[in-house]
């Protein structure tokens, strides 16, 4: 971790952080995790020599595809699963070691969790469910009211306190898993896909408290899903893992802007990939033969004679009425789909060799574009990322 | 969830971990499953050394000339026929309700679930003798209700027209006790059949009968094999239909030709013990086969979510098929009842039924005067009650370390737990006869060798309940309990037990109704100093006082029909207020 990134975490410490601890680097160390299952067809490799750390008050998510090793890394951490090698370190203790036979228990690690099943037990009220990490925890009797109404009104549900979690809706009862997981005043609390379970209006909803209890409370976050703008919202640094290994990890805008393979770019949203080849490398700008066009891009890392992959965000190629003078794609517009705050539009851009090279853009003009009129676009080469071909993996 | 930790963790919690080893869930398990396993290997050990150990009494010429004179030969017949025929019915009914009740509008929400409940109302041989005192030849109340409406149209007969004392009588009631072991795991299986597959075909063009045919039939395939290797196995373990009816239409099975060697004089325990072994092997090979052919978690289609099926119309037929499954419940437990019912209000058993002389009397000697009976419906009551919690627990703990452990010892109990439902009961009996009957284990004529003999015969069904019990508990609650601080010890207290506290109450129920009317290892465990209802009922079956019998039996009936309601009623309680 870079230290400007340090002092940034220094004004987010926790308030229960025992003094000494702050000037630890990181909070939670991973390292060298490996984790198999066998199953019928043969042993599948869930982790693949992990690695990874969590500074104390940050929010680091675990965004991937299904399958991809997120949540076995998650529940490693958590101590509910065990994995074959490896070592878990969790503020200065060692929780798990393959090589020194460590397996604490879950209960021993200090962490608490909010589960995408919400996992309230249905025979305790709201009330019993936010008390009972205080009970294990042996919190004098005196204070248990007190904090569990503290943090049941943090989540807007102390009214619900008498209930049982049968009779609240999923938003609620998310709400309150999420209560007895901060009741507890845990340095890290651990997130598995906790917004999958509920609708689209409470999700967005959920993610705003949550982002903002975050802020308020300090505490570090390790957060799996699979939606790339739950990440973004979320996140200050974003761990891509693809197939058991960490594809790219970095702050939310390296992901964003700078993702380091065409996996990471296509995850976290950028739809269009041209293909082409360098003809020219200048001090500013490198040209591309494409299929529709010369183009021109950022020529860092680039050569000539190269094979690379040029990719663009919907958002960031732009129509223009006359054909634009720099990067000019003609096409015509195959769907237009209104989506309220942007219309997402197909295009099948000319190619000389009659095949068709389909453009996704996203704008938010206000008039609509009639599907089957012809338009042009224009790249942002500031936001195109190039990859040389050789470094496609499929 | 492992109690393993390294030299890492500070000495304090290494002193809780060595503790924690020793009492932990394994520890415990590990226990209980190594008791069982020596409740079934050495008695039976002990009979494997008796008939082919060197101080064998068994002399190999005269055991085949022995069993000849026993006519073992149409003894194994018999029961071939018996066992196949009253199977093949059991099948074709037990499917046939089932279905009737799952996937057609004749389904009526409850009468699924009280049908496959009505045989265990009433203690088996409660149920048998009630049918016997409806269809016996003369005086049999059916008989005399069939023979006064020929009367009425000039037909004159002095006996029958139905006689349960025959081949077909002791089929039928075979297989009217062998339905539900059909019925349960089909039901079952077409509960969690997801009724779209039903569905898609019907939107595929295919009518209902194609639909059944073609879809279900094969989708619940496994557990009608399932079903079939059970009935199988039941009917060659059943004692009291045999016992009752087979005896008295001279018709001998291999239970009952067992416990007729033990307890003749004078006895052949060696005989017994030999027939005993051949009967556990007939048994193990149905078993093997089961866990060969069938899959082996059919538990987890009784936990699966019931969803709502498309319904074939039956039009018309609808009332029949309403009718065919109220006849069932009706003649599983409604008619036996009244035959019990009747005939324990006469002072004899007679087919002139005197409204004068009918009274109370009967009830009054089993209470006061017989102290045998009274005696004996206490021990099964309380026999019940404690053999079913010790059960449910014991089952409760090892499904749920068989759930948190490695598959290796998941397997070990899933096997150590299921081995007593291949041994049969009448075997379990002689087992234990052999092998606490002499020396420090002499626990003869006590109520502990029943406790025990119970606990084993009975530890597949607790198993099954269990582990239903315990895989309804959704697995991240359990987490959730690790991750919010609980020890294991805690976690099991205060999530698990709880959360599963209807599914055990089921389960407790069906031990106790079990426990509480054995007759077949009672027949043989239970003496003067330790009886039991279903022994008392044998006996005095044997000597022919029939309306205290119809007493005694509808007492145990009434008992097992207020515990089952009382605790269904707390178990839907719970369930209601969780879901």
């Amino acid at each position: 971790m870079r230290s400007g990134q340090d002092s940034y975490h220094h004004t987010y410490m926790p308030m229960h952080v025992a003094a000494g601890d702050g000037d630890k680097s990181s909070h939670i160390r991973v390292s060298g995790l490996t984790k198999r299952y066998s199953t019928s067809r043969g042993q599948v490799l869930a982790l693949d020599d992990v690695s990874i750390s969590i500074g104390a008050g940050e929010k680091l998510v675990l965004l991937g595809p299904s399958g991809c090793g997120k949540t076995t890394l998650l529940r490693c951490i958590a101590g509910l699963e065990s994995p074959d090698a490896g070592e878990i370190e969790i503020d200065g203790k060692i929780v798990y070691s393959s090589s020194r036979g460590i397996h604490v228990p879950p209960e021993r690690r200090g962490l608490s969790m909010v589960f995408q099943s919400y996992a309230l037990w249905p025979h305790m009220t709201v009330f019993q469910n936010v008390a009972y990490p205080l009970i294990n925890a042996r919190v004098p009797k005196a204070d248990i009211e007190g904090r569990v109404m503290a943090a049941l009104r943090m989540v807007n549900c102390d009214i619900y306190a008498d209930r049982y979690p049968s009779q609240l809706s999923g938003g609620q009862q998310q709400r309150v898993s999420l209560a007895r997981a901060i009741v507890g005043r845990d340095e890290t609390i651990l997130f598995d896909e906790p917004l999958s379970n509920v609708d689209a209006l409470v999700r967005e909803q959920l993610r705003s408290e949550l982002a903002a209890l975050q802020k308020k409370l300090a505490f570090s976050t390790v957060y799996v899903t699979h939606d790339q703008s739950e990440a973004l919202a979320l996140a200050d640094r974003i761990a891509v893992m693809r197939s058991g290994k960490v594809a790219q990890i970095g702050s939310v805008r390296e992901i964003y802007e700078r993702p380091a393979s065409l996996y990471v770019a296509g995850f976290t949203g950028a739809a269009n990939v041209i293909e082409g080849r360098i003809t020219k490398v200048e001090k500013d700008v490198a040209t591309v033969e494409t299929s529709i066009g010369l183009l021109q891009v950022r020529p860092d890392g680039l050569t000539a004679g190269q094979a690379i992959s040029i990719v663009i965000r919907p958002e960031h190629l732009q129509f223009s009425k006359v054909r634009p003078p720099v990067n000019p794609i003609q096409g015509r517009i195959e769907l237009a789909t209104f989506l309220g705050v942007y219309t997402e539009y197909t295009l099948s851009a000319k190619d000389q060799l009659g095949k068709d090279q389909r453009l996704v853009v996203r704008s938010t003009r206000p008039d609509l574009l009639d599907e089957g009129s012809d338009v042009w676009v224009t790249l942002d080469a500031r936001h195109a990322v190039t990859f040389a071909r050789d470094d496609v993996h499929e | 969830m492992s109690d393993v930790a390294g030299a890492a963790v500070p000495s304090r919690d290494l002193c809780r971990d060595l503790s924690g080893a020793l009492f932990s869930l394994r520890g415990i398990s590990v226990l209980i499953a190594a008791a069982i396993v020596l409740l079934i290997v050495y008695p039976i050990g002990l009979m494997i050394w008796a008939v082919f150990g060197p101080d064998s009494a068994v002399h190999k010429e005269g055991l085949i000339e022995a069993l000849v004179r026993e006519n073992i030969w149409l003894v194994l017949q018999n029961t071939v026929i018996v066992v196949a025929a009253s199977g093949a019915l059991a099948m074709t009914f037990g499917t046939l309700l089932a279905w009737l009740n799952e996937r057609t509008d004749a389904g009526a929400g409850r009468m699924g679930e009280i049908l496959p409940l009505m045989p265990l109302l009433m203690p088996q041989i409660a149920g048998v003798i009630g049918w016997v005192m409806l269809l016996a030849p003369r005086a049999g109340l059916l008989n005399v209700g069939l023979r006064s409406l020929a009367n009425s149209f000039g037909i004159e007969i002095t006996s029958g027209p139905l006689d349960i004392y025959t081949i077909y009588g002791l089929i039928a009631i075979m297989a009217l006790y062998l339905t539900p072991y059909v019925y349960l795991p089909v039901s079952s299986a077409l509960k969690s059949l997801d009724p779209s597959l039903e569905e898609a075909s019907r939107m595929a063009k295919a009518n209902a009968f194609t639909t059944f045919r073609r879809v279900t039939l094969p989708a619940i395939r496994p557990a009608l094999l399932a079903g079939l290797l059970l009935v199988m196995m039941m009917g060659f373990a059943i004692f009291s239909v045999p016992v009752i009816i087979g005896s008295g239409a001279k018709i001998e099975m291999l239970p009952v030709l067992i416990y007729r060697l033990v307890y003749a004089y004078p006895a052949r325990v060696d005989l017994a013990i030999l027939l005993g072994l051949l009967l556990t092997v007939l048994v193990q090979v149905l078993l093997l086969l089961q866990t060969v052919l069938a899959p082996a978690n059919l538990s987890a289609q009784i936990g699966g979510k019931a969803q709502r099926a498309a319904r074939v119309h039956l039009g018309v037929w609808r009332w029949l098929a309403r009718i065919l499954l109220l006849s069932f419940i009706v003649t599983a437990g409604v008619l036996p009842l009244l035959g019990l019912a009747f005939v324990s209000l006469q002072p004899f058993w007679t087919p002139n039924i005197n409204v004068n002389t009918l009274g109370f009397d009967n009830y009054r000697t089993i209470f006061f005067n017989s102290s045998l009976a009274g005696k004996a419906l206490v021990n099964s009551v309380v026999l019940g009650a404690v053999g079913g919690t010790l059960g449910m627990l014991i089952a409760a703990l090892l499904s749920r370390s068989a759930q948190v452990s490695g598959s290796g010892v998941n397997r070990l109990i899933q096997a150590v737990t299921a081995a007593p439902a291949g041994v049969p009961h009448v075997v379990v009996a002689v087992g234990f006869i052999l092998s606490f009957s002499s020396g420090w284990l002499n626990i003869s004529g006590t109520w502990l060798i029943l406790l025990l003999a119970y606990l084993v015969i009975f530890m597949p069904q607790a198993m099954r309940s269990a582990s239903v019990a315990v895989a309804q508990v959704g697995k991240e609650l359990t987490e959730a309990a690790a991750i919010f601080k609980a020890a294991p010890g805690r976690a099991f207290r205060s999530v698990m037990l709880p959360l599963m506290l209807p599914g055990l109450a089921a389960g407790w129920v069906i031990l106790f109704v079990q426990m509480a009317g054995e007759l077949t290892a009672s027949a043989l465990l239970a003496k003067t100093s330790n009886p039991v209802i279903g022994q008392v009922l044998l006996d005095l079956w044997q000597n022919g006082s029939f309306p205290e019998i119809a007493a005694l039996a509808l007492t145990a009936t009434i008992i097992n029909i207020l515990v089952v309601t009382a605790v269904f009623a707390f178990v839907r309680r719970k369930r209601g207020l969780q879901t």
